[in-house]
């Protein structure tokens, strides 16, 4: 079983880029003010949610698919096959989701499968290397976002100082919209935590709640950034986000949205391999002999991916985007866990 | 008479077996072990009516040296009623043949030795020999590191001879703290191999696990340190290395002084440095001579340097092929006109530039020195010229190619992966666009991540984040702060150095710890 020695920084920054990446696929960006809302709300909600896997955290040492093998017997292994399922949908979905727009927007000249293949083989390769790997090439991406964040905000300028922010109006906040938009991205990312605790121990918590706050920062910021460059445009638009980089430098010598896209199609490739990295380490949680749990778990995504778009049915959203799925596995488990652990300690 | 005794040893089986009194049978059996090899020189000499002999080989000692160290005085010995024991007791005890010398009791004691450049003293009635070093082979004088150049450091590089390779290291290290640990390794060359360390520095375990590493080499001989070096690499699948190598006796000082081993090889002017960072590609020792913001725009330039020689005629192809609408429409227009009268696609006139250029870099490092020039005259200019004069290349591509490649030339310990990535990228790229170069740099990216050597990740001090160490990488502070820090690999976030090395000399470092 291979250990995690990842930093508080690496999960936090992990979090974000699951933000970013939603902003990414993200096409709803018609109500400025309803986007901001259901995203505040979801993180309010996944903040609730994890708090009995923090608690764990700090009592355990270990993953929860590790401890709920341990010590839950049939039950925790059959919890493992939950956990890999979970991540290994949510890893094909977003594999599809971004293998169909990175085709539709950058690279016509493929069909949608093609890119989605490409995309899910350097996956399996990163998955193959580690969580810790993922996490470890998140410090630089978050130097990148950095800097090309500095690039659109100088190329967009004007956009972001003109815009009139009368127009943006405080929406009601609902619970039911909450379980929407952010909020199955979102929510994999916490339930990534499930796995991550197991190099973070006690630190868990402050990587939990900075990276929640830091996944909502970087949605506030992108969807602002958005609004504030397209404007009306934002609701004819396919991505907006991608529309409003290449809006963004008009005024430079060159278009950058390519150096945009290749930094996102980077925090795809990391986000993936990070939900197939957890949905392995699940899997040999399970299956204790087997070795190459990153490459089983890559190429159950793929191949989960390639049927979501051949049959266009997405049958990996199905079943990650259910709001039960990460309450069961971010709250549920660990409050089992917790009783148990502390049923040990009574005896 | 145990059976080993009486057998008689040979150039296979010859170590253990002790030296006998005769001493024409001990000359009878150092040739027989040596094969009757022609370099052996036995000077047989009667020294106050004892016979003895003195062995060397041709050209491995100082002609001068024997005389006047050796063969003079040996035959000014005056002793009065003399025996071997008195003529032995006398040559050990009152003379001094050289500053390193010993006495052996076993053959392959005196073998080894007489291939170091020792000369060896067999008394007749004696089953002792003495050995002292007066080693005169011909070496290479001590010059500027052909790899490693810089303006305001010292100018002197390691040579081939390892002892005076460690004067090179000790003269820039005066303190007791500095450790070396010689020893002969590889069963047919036995070859010398120093470990260097500080002892205050490096975590003991390091050492130990290091030093067990090599003496169970499995290798018959080692010529180079690229033999080696994948025995001392964590065996991660990785394209960079957790290795890095030094010509320079300043840089290894200052990585001993960081807490990382440092492995000398006889024979070859390069030095290992264990554990490394992939952040020391982008630093030279003129970094720390220079006034420190014109250092950080160095260490910038050389950052992006990296970026254009991997990916600048990649993400040209890609940007020309797939994405024409990214770039400017004058230059548009320009690069359109160029590529018109080129028969070939972008990504083989890429490819074709980019192998061409590998040909004739691998003909100028090949051939004579006096050859190597011409070869880049005619490579560079006659042929490249005269391609683009015929319209096979066009010009935006060459300039496009030259520009990766002089950039490639900044961070020169990194050639070998910037080329395969450089390579990759153009195939990518023109296959499948900047979507294809992003996939490419996800896997560079990874692959760099997934690197570590001795549970150190390579990436770090930038992930895992140290920014204690970031006065160093993200800019370069002056002395005042950088100076008298105390700062060693194992003080990085994410280092766990001890517990890795102390996990492999447990595991005779098999598997990664980690595993």
């Amino acid at each position: 079983m291979k250990n995690m020695s990842i930093s508080r920084g690496q999960a936090i920054i992990m979090l974000t880029l699951f933000g970013v990446l939603f902003c990414v696929l993200n096409t709803d960006y018609s109500s400025m003010g309803k986007m901001l809302a259901d995203t505040a709300v979801t993180v309010i909600i996944l903040s609730v949610m994890a708090i009995p896997l923090v608690i764990l955290a700090g009592k355990c040492s270990g993953t929860v698919p590790m401890i709920c093998s341990e010590r839950l017997g049939i039950f925790g292994k059959a919890a493992d096959v939950v956990f890999f399922i979970y991540f290994t949908c949510a890893a094909g979905d977003v594999l599809s989701r971004y293998g169909e727009f990175a085709c539709e927007r950058y690279f016509r000249e493929a069909v949608p499968v093609i890119c989605t293949a490409m995309l899910g083989a350097i996956c399996i390769y990163i998955s193959h290397t580690g969580a810790e790997t993922v996490c470890r090439m998140s410090t630089v991406l978050l130097i990148m976002l950095v800097l090309t964040s500095a690039v659109f905000v100088f190329g967009g300028a004007d956009d972001i100082a003109d815009f009139d922010y009368s127009t943006v109006t405080a929406e009601r906040l609902s619970l039911t919209d909450g379980f929407g938009g952010l909020f199955p991205l979102g929510a994999a990312g916490t339930a990534v935590l499930c796995i991550l605790c197991g190099g973070l121990g006690k630190k868990t918590r402050c990587g939990l709640y900075a990276g929640l706050a830091a996944m909502l920062t970087a949605a506030v910021l992108i969807t602002g950034a958005v609004w504030t460059t397209l404007e009306g445009y934002v609701f004819s638009s396919e991505y907006p986000l991608t529309d409003s980089v290449i809006y963004a430098s008009r005024g430079a010598t060159f278009r950058n949205d390519g150096l945009f896209f290749s930094l996102w199609t980077v925090i795809a490739a990391a986000v993936i391999s990070l939900l197939c990295a957890c949905a392995g380490h699940s899997f040999k949680c399970v299956f204790n002999k087997i070795r190459y749990e990153g490459i089983i778990s890559g190429t159950a995504a793929v191949i989960l991916a390639i049927i979501s778009i051949y049959t266009e049915i997405p049958v990996c959203r199905m079943i990650y985007a259910v709001p039960v799925l990460p309450v069961f596995l971010v709250s549920v488990i660990p409050l089992i866990l917790l009783f148990a652990v502390k049923g040990k300690e009574n005896r | 008479m145990a059976e080993t005794e009486r057998n008689i040893p040979d150039g296979y089986n010859f170590a253990e077996f002790p030296v006998v009194p005769d001493l024409d049978e001990n000359i009878e059996n150092i040739r027989n072990i040596l094969g009757g090899s022609s370099d052996l020189l036995v000077n047989p000499i009667t020294i106050c009516g004892v016979r003895a002999a003195v062995l060397c080989f041709e050209g491995m000692v100082s002609g001068l040296n024997t005389v006047h160290m050796v063969i003079r005085p040996l035959t000014e010995i005056r002793i009065e009623n003399c025996t071997s024991e008195k003529l032995f007791s006398h040559i050990h005890n009152n003379m001094i043949i050289s500053v390193d010398s010993a006495v052996s009791v076993k053959y392959g004691d005196i073998i080894r030795r007489l291939m170091s450049g020792f000369a060896v003293i067999l008394v007749n009635g004696i089953g002792k020999a003495i050995c002292g070093g007066i080693q005169g082979y011909a070496m290479r004088a001590v010059k500027e590191p052909s790899t490693e150049g810089n303006i305001r450091g010292a100018h002197e590089g390691f040579v081939e001879i390892v002892r005076t390779n460690m004067s090179l290291i000790r003269r820039r290290m005066k303190t007791p703290l500095l450790r070396f640990d010689l020893f002969a390794v590889a069963q047919k060359s036995n070859t010398d191999v120093v470990v260097c360390y500080m002892a205050d520095r490096v975590p003991p375990a390091l050492v130990k696990s290091i030093k067990k590493k090599l003496k169970n080499l499995d290798l018959e001989s080692i010529l180079g340190s690229g033999y080696i070096e994948p025995f001392l690499d964590s065996g991660s699948p990785s394209v960079f290395s957790g290795l890095s190598i030094t010509e320079r006796p300043d840089v290894m000082c200052a990585k001993l002084l960081e807490g990382r081993v440092g492995i000398l090889i006889e024979g070859t002017p390069f030095a290992i440095v264990v554990p490394a960072l992939f952040t020391e590609h982008f630093q030279t020792l003129d970094d720390y001579n220079f006034r420190p913001y014109y250092a950080v725009f160095l260490r910038y330039i050389r950052y992006i340097a990296f970026f254009l020689a991997v990916f600048f005629p990649g993400i040209y192809v890609a940007a020309a092929l797939f994405h024409p609408e990214m770039l400017n429409s004058r230059l548009l227009v320009n690069l359109a006109a160029a590529e018109e009268a080129a028969p070939l696609s972008l990504m083989l006139e890429a490819l074709i530039t980019l192998i061409f250029y590998e040909i004739i870099r691998e003909a100028g490092v090949r051939l004579p020195k006096s050859v190597g020039g011409a070869v880049s005259l005619v490579g560079g200019l006659i042929i490249g010229d005269a391609a683009v004069s015929a319209g096979i290349i066009s010009n935006p591509m060459l300039l496009v190619c030259a520009i990766s490649v002089t950039a490639s030339f900044v961070i020169p310990s990194l050639d070998q992966q910037v080329t395969i990535f450089r390579i990759a990228a153009v195939i990518i790229g023109g296959f499948s666009g900047l979507f294809g170069i992003a996939l490419l740099s996800a896997v560079m990216l990874a692959n760099i991540c997934a690197a570590e050597n001795y549970g150190l990740p390579v990436m770090a001090p930038v992930s895992p984040f140290s920014s204690k160490a970031m006065g160093d990488v993200a800019v370069r502070l002056g002395f005042k702060k950088l100076g008298g820090r105390g700062f060693t690999v194992e003080q990085l976030n994410g280092a766990e150095i001890s517990e890795s090395a102390e996990y492999e000399l447990e595991n005779d470092g098999g598997e990664d710890h980690k595993n």
